[in-house]
């Protein structure tokens, strides 16, 4: 029988309120637009490929 | 309080269960997530064992807080989480176990992994794929990328993608049609 792993860390759960960076709010946005156009990609090849 | 400074979630993904688990008992326990009211504030402070103000994070009108509570037992809050819907993905502000629920003397277990497969669930339903974006602790970042599936974007910023989100949700919401 597969034996499941469990990760154990000795922390509570703190983090903090403080909002993003001007720069990391960019970079995520940029990335999500990225994954967008990547995911609708395939679509508009296919429709090249037939006209 | 450590550093409310030092930015960055710190909770453990102790367990992926699509429910709470009382570790003493081993019971399973039905969990229903619902929005906080102000009412609830009263229970939720700093006093009561609680890291972070919940009351400031209910005043950022762009955010929306969420309490994680057994059925049949509502009034017990068991952990919290502050999301935002941003126009592309769903930003996890803060994620915190109710204080009977944290460390080695926790009660329930699965708490934390619970309300992040709520997370992905309502970046579904706002048409953002599952997209989850969030600040880690740098020695966490290891552990979100084993047990949530997340992707270290660099730096502190972690991502659950979509395929990672549909694994959550299938833990957590296996009976849920989108």
């Amino acid at each position: 029988m597969k034996k499941k792993n469990k990760i154990e860390l000795n922390v509570d759960f703190i983090g903090g309120q403080k909002p993003l960076t001007k720069e990391e709010e960019m970079k995520l946005s940029e990335y999500f637009k990225k994954r967008r156009k990547k995911i609708a990609r395939p679509t508009t090849r296919k429709k090249e490929l037939v006209n | 309080m450590e550093d409310n400074e030092n930015i960055g979630l710190d909770f453990e993904i102790d367990e992926l269960t699509n429910s709470v688990r009382n570790v003493i008992t081993n019971d399973s326990f039905q969990t229903t997530v619902s929005i906080i009211s102000k009412a609830d504030l009263k229970t939720i402070t700093k006093r009561k064992g609680w890291l972070f103000s919940w009351r400031q994070e209910l005043g950022f009108p762009e955010r929306d807080v969420f309490k994680l509570t057994i059925i049949n037992n509502q009034s017990i809050i068991q952990g919290l989480i502050s999301l935002e819907v941003k126009p592309d993905h769903v930003y996890m502000h803060l994620v915190e176990s109710a204080p009977f629920n944290k460390g080695k003397e926790k009660i329930y277990s699965g708490v934390p992994g619970n309300l992040v497969a709520f997370a992905c669930k309502l970046s579904f339903q706002r048409g953002h794929e599952g997209n989850i974006a969030f600040i880690s602790k740098t020695q966490l970042i290891n552990h979100y990328i084993e047990s949530l599936g997340a992707i270290h974007f660099g730096g502190r910023l972690m991502i659950i993608d979509t395929k990672a989100a549909l694994k959550l949700m299938n833990k957590y919401y296996s009976n849920l049609t989108l």
